[in-house]
């Protein structure tokens, strides 16, 4: 049988980690964007444009992976809301029955 | 086409670099979130992290394709260096490149020729003259021969790299990732 339980506190950790991954870093996807645009640049060939082509492929798809973590970001956040408003309601229910 | 291998190699070590970090950093993100694995569990936590599980799977396939791409630029480079820094060039226009040689060496033929056909028995210190200049005709059709060969050889070594880039090109399909909905994680 699985428990259900929550860690409020290494959720918490979690999420202030996450989050200074995607503010701090940007999870680097934007320097590696400049500088693959300033190698095509320096590459006008044929084959350089195959290349901005998969460049612009893989900038939408930066961009999904950004979103995705800040979704994920979201769940535990949200989940983390819950969990305490929850946690809040029943102690009240518990301190009425007092 | 304008290449600078100079610029493009200055770019490529930034290049690694700041994969390796992605790398580094979606390494962090992913563990984190398994370590947070197990600090919640519920029937959202379940959906949730088998969720990331695929997503990580899919964003590691990502950084294969980085690692690809790094190593097509890479093969540029070193494809490139082996014949020069900066090239601009049009590839189209080879065989006109190559014709105006020709014609150049045509020219002269015709002008020695023209010399060959004068009489010239009659005034030796002319004759001396003419066949100076016959000699730095004909040393200058050599060079010209010499040039012409430098040249095709570079186009063509140009066109093999430019084939052998596009076959690397060709090999790579950078996978789509979808945004799922996370209401059902909430």
């Amino acid at each position: 049988m699985n428990e259900n339980f929550m860690d409020e506190e290494e959720v918490t950790k979690t999420i202030d980690k996450l989050e200074a991954e995607t503010t701090d870093e940007k999870l680097n996807l934007d320097n590696i964007k400049t500088i693959m645009s300033d190698m095509n640049l320096n590459y006008k060939t044929d084959n350089g444009s195959k290349l901005s082509e998969l460049l612009d492929t893989l900038n939408n798809k930066f961009k999904t992976l950004t979103a995705v973590h800040d979704d994920n970001i979201t769940v535990l956040k949200k989940n983390l809301d819950t969990y305490i408003t929850t946690k809040e309601k029943v102690a009240s229910m518990f301190d009425n029955l007092t | 086409m304008e290449i600078d291998i100079q610029t493009l190699e200055k770019n490529s070590s930034k290049l690694i670099k700041n994969i390796d970090d992605f790398s580094n950093n979606i390494s962090n993100i992913y563990n984190e979130l398994n370590w947070v694995s197990g600090c919640w569990n519920d029937y959202h936590a379940r959906l949730f992290f088998t969720n990331v599980e695929s997503e990580r799977i899919k964003i590691n396939k990502t950084y294969d394709e980085l690692v690809l791409l790094k190593e097509v630029y890479e093969s540029i480079i070193s494809q490139y260096k082996s014949i020069g820094n900066k090239f601009k060039v049009n590839l189209e226009a080879k065989e006109d490149i190559l014709n105006k040689f020709n014609l150049f060496s045509d020219k002269i033929n015709e002008t020695i020729s023209l010399y060959n056909d004068l009489d010239l028995s009659f005034c030796s210190d002319i004759a001396n003259k003419i066949n100076n200049q016959k000699s730095k005709l004909l040393k200058i059709k050599e060079n010209i021969v010499s040039a012409k060969t430098k040249v095709k050889d570079t186009l063509e070594k140009i066109e093999e790299i430019e084939k052998n880039i596009n076959q690397k090109l060709s090999k790579i399909d950078i996978e789509a990732i979808k945004q799922v909905d996370i209401n059902e994680f909430m």
